[in-house]
């Protein structure tokens, strides 16, 4: 019977409307330390906090290639949301910081999610 | 197959828009007065640009160096040798914050020359007191020492004269030693360190206007530049000859590779190179500053969806959304292929994201008309 069980797709609408399932990660960096999240379902949000002083940076980007370029710099004490659909995230930073993660999950099962590269992700 | 029997989404798909995007990241600085046009690759739904950067006159960042014990991190000036000549004063000045401070810097050069292990003519931390060293003509050590500062920006001085060894904190006389002794330049001159090379640097400093005088600072000199913080235009900047000066141009965050060198602000020629360094060890630019009003590049960062070059009226009617303050940023739920922006009076580093529909750019229109380029 397991065959017979369907999941929607990346791009069911409905699936992004719905509200989503939270998904919650609180964690630290160490110096030129980095860590990646990753979430059982495709995103269709994701909240990042990050909890150092203002000055130490958390870096934030889609692929563990990614180059210097492709890159979103959360200052110390600040927090941004990025409406995207990933199944994971990968965080950096020059110095020792703790961060805050909240994400928004559809139904849609991460396998279903395609590996992002390309441009304004890896080049 | 062929690409005619390939059906893509169209512009005005709704679920193109509901579904939520791939993500589409990207950072860089944009120079002033220039312009720099960022393409996607398919249509956005939303677009978030941060300001990275401080607005409003020189960025006061600081230079962050941390080493674990036994560590050995060092800048060195490429061009200092023979800084030096008999009969020559020389004075250091430099503000400094050792908060947060676990290893103790015991025998290591802060600011100076030498090569660390024989400094000779710099400030120094040995037994949790800031030294001014030199040596006399036979190789002796001279110094004057105080109680170093574990918490807080402060402003060490050290002054060199003939029969006289000085350290000023905070613009205040602590210590000084006045003793038969000449200034000797072979003693004196040689190359110019922030942190030490062959003795270990332990210590964990933020730096900022690190500057080396050719000559000796009066007590009314150090305290007036003390007072004078980042007022550069101030005569206390004036009072001698700068050889070297440090002071970070570059953003909070930077590390090396981008900060393997830092300009040199004085009159000896090269930059400051970053010698030694292990993993582990912190090589930042940090946004903590001994002043307040902290500046920033300078600039401030016009979004626009029309380039300026061609289209006057997109900045002469103002059709731009303005950021100038550090981490301020706009989202904008738009649908486009393309955006600009533009740095005015002064360098601005941003961040952007966007999430992208799964609709090509080829199905994209240009944005004009009132409100963009009219």
């Amino acid at each position: 019977m397991a065959n017979n069980i369907y999941n929607p797709g990346l791009y069911h609408v409905g699936a992004y409307q719905a509200s989503g399932r939270p998904f919650g990660a609180t964690g630290s960096l160490a110096i030129n330390g980095t860590s990646s999240v990753s979430f059982p379902f495709v995103t269709k949000q994701i909240v990042l906090l990050n909890r150092a002083a203002a000055g130490s940076f958390i870096y934030v980007q889609f692929h563990e290639d990614s180059t210097t370029a492709n890159k979103f710099a959360i200052n110390g004490g600040e927090q941004q949301t990025f409406n995207v659909k990933c199944d994971k995230i990968i965080l950096n930073s020059p110095l020792a910081t703790n961060f805050t993660l909240y994400a928004s999950l559809t139904a849609i099962t991460s396998s279903y999610m395609y590996n992002l590269t390309g441009s304004g992700v890896t080049e | 197959m062929s690409d005619k029997f390939k059906y893509t989404a169209g512009l005005n798909n709704v679920g193109s828009y509901q579904v939520a995007g791939s993500p589409y990241v990207t950072a860089s600085t944009v120079s002033q007065d220039t312009e720099q046009e960022i393409q996607f690759p398919r249509v956005t739904n939303n677009i978030t640009v941060k300001l990275d950067s401080a607005a409003g006159g020189e960025v006061l960042n600081s230079l962050y160096l941390s080493a674990s014990t036994g560590g050995i991190l060092d800048y060195i000036l490429s061009d200092s040798n023979s800084v030096g000549t008999d009969g020559d004063g020389m004075s250091l000045t430099v503000w400094l914050s050792a908060s947060g401070q676990t290893n103790a810097l015991n025998n290591g050069m802060i600011f100076g020359t030498g090569p660390g292990s024989s400094a000779k003519c710099s400030l120094r931390e040995k037994n949790g007191k800031i030294q001014m060293i030199t040596q006399n003509g036979g190789g002796a050590s001279i110094f004057a020492q105080t109680p170093t500062m574990t918490s807080g920006w402060f402003h060490a001085a050290g002054v060199i004269a003939n029969n006289r060894v000085q350290i000023y904190i905070n613009g205040e006389s602590k210590a000084h030693k006045t003793t038969a002794y000449t200034t000797v330049g072979v003693n004196m001159g040689d190359s110019f360190y922030i942190g030490a090379s062959l003795a270990p640097f332990e210590g964990e400093y933020k730096f900022r206007d690190a500057i080396a005088w050719s000559g000796s600072l009066s007590t009314a000199q150090v305290f007036a530049l003390y007072q004078a913080s980042a007022s550069y235009t101030d005569p206390a900047f004036n009072a001698l000859p700068k050889l070297v000066w440090m002071k970070p141009t570059g953003s909070a965050g930077e590390i090396p590779p981008q900060i393997q060198t830092l300009a040199n602000h004085g009159t000896l020629g090269g930059d400051w190179f970053l010698q030694n360094s292990s993993s582990g060890e912190i090589i930042t630019i940090s946004s903590e500053s001994p002043f307040t009003g902290q500046g920033g590049s300078g600039g401030e960062l016009r979004v626009h969806y029309r380039s300026t070059g061609s289209l006057p009226n997109v900045a002469n009617r103002k059709h731009y959304w303005t950021l100038d303050a550090q981490d301020e940023e706009i989202n904008m739920n738009i649908k486009t292929k393309e955006i600009y922006l533009s740095a005015v009076g002064g360098n601005c580093d941003f961040s952007l994201h966007a999430d992208m529909t799964n609709i090509p750019a080829a199905r994209m229109y240009q944005h004009t008309g009132s409100g963009v380029d009219e």
